[in-house]
């Protein structure tokens, strides 16, 4: 009964999860319908690190403490029936091991002890100055993973499938259902991003853990676990073991999720059990069921009289990992990359400097796969591992639409501030310079113009200027130069993005004020 | 249109039809009835749009029953109409009616815009206003175009999207607007919205290319929209103090004549406009007419 309420409300978090992160999307109007950022919202790891690095929390986060409150009372449900990453790891197992397979004891192994550790250290870093939740959060990866890893590729072979069947008698069935998902499912324009391969890999391998051990990532690595766990330690569910029925056939534990140890008396343990219900569906004697207590409220070193084993987590380690946290911390933190950012680092309109910046994401990607000019690209290890998977406005590939706001309202923490769109059209992210060595007219007096055309502002922060060029035949030629009035232009990189000449562009834009001490033409701007 | 109307018009048509031809003065009849270019004027967007239309002869002239039209109209930036950066939505919806009223099968309108697509279709307001008049809004789906042989002095082959070429009629629906390079953009600058691939490189030889671009094409019916001109910081403006409002319309068959006129509304001879000279030297269209062959009509409120 509560195995099959389990999983059939499992695979409806996981539907309205897909539902959410489908409509994570450009829909042409200003503001996103439905809350996509939710299941961030809802995620307490992000707003307790949010909170320890920031001593603020956005309104939304405070749905954290929702989470919390029911893990209390239920235990880690959200392992077991809501988070998509465990689900799609329980599909992973399914497909991967057949379910026979399964014979043997799966109790409970030191291993297990390790995403304790790995939240200590994330808890330590986010204390002393460096956010890594981003990379280990469970929602963070998965939206990521799937955004920008597996979602490119789906939507292009869509596309591809839809416009190879149009020129096909069958077309004429198969457009509208394609027109449908083009306008419901699809982004604006086929999206691409940067190591999109790279996330993709890292999430099947994570899936793939399962097979070795059942979830894997869950019980050994995840951070979010770990929290919840501590929480349903402390809190109230309990599971009712018949002692007198028990004939240590082992089945509960064979088919455990969490690998719980729901076999053994006085023994079972609550930071470790998914209340995925296996346990009280396998029991042939029906001897175990879910139950309430008085919360037990030690969390970490409890005694038997509590029915529970306690949390397997050693001082040492404890400290060890707080210790590399707090040390880990400022090693990443103090790098030229925040000192003096390249001109590369260009951030969403709404990020405040680097700093305040890197102080907030949790590198979700959803701000990426809004983007509707396909224009924010997941960051390598050229900001250091704190910038890793952060978004970075990428010209050359994609460029900011001057009216659009949708990544300060998808994002969950904000790192990205919400912005109107009139504050939108002054918020200044870079600044555009020419390359004359290669720019069109300037070069080779070619007529071009291309990023005037497009530059958004009114009026243009690209002027044309009239000016009489010497051509490589030796010509003259009267063209029209582009000019950047800096006192205008707010880096959005149309101009970058559309200059048609080959690889880098001959106009480019900058990042400005990363460090949140002005640009060099703050001076003339009071003058 | 309403079906009196368009009643009233079909009748007016077949007996100016069964008139003509006995009443020997034909060819100056002719002349009259079916001006190269007619030029409407008055507060209503719609009305001058059927005005400017009927005055070549309505609809009927360039759409036969079971047609399949397509509307190439400017959908290119994520702007209102205010700012005069796009097609009017009213008149581009008032070509869909009058087309559907002529007894057009389907009448598609798309364009392949600079900004994002679903923006453009939507503050442009032109996508509801398609919708509402009984027509098909498709996006530009650059997987969708094929390499065709565009046969033009600069443009020799380039991806161009089917709906163009697969089609009955094709009406042009631009706005007049100032540009950076082009001086003008009116009707056949709007070429550039039917193809896909690197757009951007023709703008080294802007005017012959969008010649090129408006023979491949040839439209059969060019309706320029004058309700409101921007007059700077084109081709996707922003500033209201750019836009001027003109509250005129511009039809004509001639696509060369229909370019010319567009530079008219700013103030520009003909001489002024190379696309025009290069066009009208390649025989697209004339780029003079006598003052007998432009209609003027006053349509007030």
């Amino acid at each position: 009964m509560l195995r099959r309420a389990r999983i059939a409300i499992q695979l409806a978090f996981l539907a309205l999860f897909f539902y959410l992160l489908i409509r994570t999307v450009g829909t042409g109007e200003d503001r996103l319908g439905p809350p996509v950022r939710a299941f961030l919202d809802f995620d307490p790891l992000i707003a307790l690190t949010t909170w320890l690095r920031t001593h603020a929390l956005p309104g939304a986060m405070a749905l954290a403490a929702v989470t919390v409150a029911l893990t209390f009372l239920l235990g880690r449900f959200v392992c077991g029936w809501v988070c998509p990453l465990g689900t799609l790891s329980q599909i992973s197992l399914r497909i991967g091991r057949r379910r026979h397979a399964e014979r043997s004891r799966d109790g409970c192994t030191a291993a297990q002890r390790w995403k304790y550790l790995v939240l200590l250290f994330v808890l330590a870093g986010a204390a002393a100055g460096a956010l890594w939740t981003g990379i280990l959060d469970p929602i963070s990866l998965t939206v990521r993973s799937l955004s920008l890893g597996f979602g490119p590729a789906a939507e292009s072979v869509t596309r591809a499938v839809a416009n190879a069947l149009a020129r096909t008698p069958l077309g004429r069935a198969t457009d509208p259902a394609y027109e449908w998902i083009r306008d419901n499912v699809l982004a604006p324009r086929p999206p691409l991003f940067e190591q999109g391969m790279l996330l993709a890999t890292i999430f099947i391998g994570l899936l793939a853990l399962s097979w070795w051990r059942r979830r894997f990532w869950c019980r050994v690595l995840c951070p979010l676990g770990a929290l919840l766990g501590a929480i349903a330690q402390g809190g109230s569910l309990a599971l009712k073991q018949q002692e007198s029925a028990c004939t240590e056939c082992a089945l509960c534990t064979i088919h455990c999720q969490g690998a719980a140890d729901p076999d053994r008396m006085d023994g079972w343990r609550p930071s470790e059990c998914f209340v995925c219900g296996n346990c009280t569906a396998c029991c042939r004697q029906n001897g175990l069921a879910f139950g309430f207590t008085f919360p037990r409220l030690l969390p970490l070193q409890q005694k038997a009289r509590q029915s529970v084993a306690a949390l397997d987590v050693r001082r040492r380690q404890m400290l060890i990992a707080l210790g590399l946290g707090f040390v880990a911390a400022p090693i990443a933190r103090v790098s030229p990359a925040r000192a003096h950012p390249a001109a590369a680092t260009i951030r969403p309109p709404g990020a405040g400097s680097e700093n305040e910046f890197l102080d907030r994401c949790v590198r979700c990607g959803e701000c990426m796969k809004v983007c509707v000019g396909n224009g924010l690209h997941p960051a390598g290890m050229e900001e250091g591992l704190l910038g890793l998977w952060t978004p970075l406005l990428r010209a050359r590939i994609g460029y900011c639409e001057y009216e659009c706001t949708l990544c300060g309202q998808v994002c969950p923490t904000g790192a990205i501030r919400p912005l109107t769109r009139e504050e939108k059209e002054r918020t200044v992210i870079g600044l555009a310079w020419i390359d004359p060595g290669k720019c069109l007219p300037f070069a080779y007096a070619t007529p071009c113009i291309v990023c005037e055309e497009h530059c958004p502002t009114s009026p243009k922060a690209i002027v044309l200027e009239d000016a009489t060029v010497t051509a490589p035949s030796g010509e003259t030629r009267a063209v029209r130069r582009p000019k950047i009035d800096p006192r205008r232009c707010v880096g959005c990189g149309i101009c970058e993005y559309r200059c048609p000449l080959d690889g880098d562009a001959a106009i480019r834009v900058f990042g400005v004020n990363r460090t949140g001490q002005g640009s060099a033409f703050d001076l003339e701007d009071s003058g | 249109m309403k079906r009196r109307e368009f009643l009233r018009t079909g009748v007016e048509a077949v007996a100016a039809g069964a008139i003509l031809p006995l009443s020997g003065f034909e060819r100056v009849l002719f002349a009259q009835t079916v001006p190269l270019l007619a030029v409407a004027h008055g507060p209503s967007a719609p009305a001058i749009t059927i005005a400017s239309i009927d005055a070549l002869g309505g609809m009927g002239r360039f759409v036969r029953r079971g047609d399949r039209v397509v509307v190439k109209a400017s959908i290119g930036w994520d702007r209102t109409p205010e700012q005069a950066a796009n097609t009017n939505p009213e008149v581009v919806a008032t070509v869909v009616r009058l087309a559907l009223a002529a007894g057009a099968k389907s009448v598609l309108v798309l364009d392949n815009p600079c900004n994002d697509p679903r923006r453009c279709y939507l503050r442009s307001g032109i996508a509801d206003a398609v919708r509402a008049a009984g027509g098909k809004v498709d996006f530009f789906e650059e997987g969708r175009t094929r390499k065709m042989a565009i046969g033009g002095e600069r443009v020799r082959e380039w991806l161009v999207h089917p709906a163009f070429v697969e089609r009955d009629v094709l009406i042009n629906v631009p706005i007049a607007k100032h540009h950076g390079l082009a001086g003008l953009t009116l009707g056949m600058k709007n070429w550039l919205g039917a193809i896909g691939g690197p757009r951007n490189r023709l703008h080294q030889e802007i005017h012959t290319s969008i010649v090129d671009l408006s023979a491949f094409f040839k439209p059969q019916l060019t309706v320029i929209d004058g309700v409101r001109i921007l007059t700077r910081g084109g081709p996707q403006g922003g500033s209201l103090d750019d836009v001027r409002r003109l509250d005129t319309v511009i039809a004509s068959a001639d696509l060369v004549a229909a370019e010319a006129r567009g530079g008219a509304l700013f103030g520009r001879k003909v001489d002024e406009l190379a696309q025009v000279g290069i066009a009208a030297g390649r025989g697209l269209g004339r780029a003079v007419w006598s003052e007998a062959e432009e209609r003027m009509i006053e349509v007030p409120s």
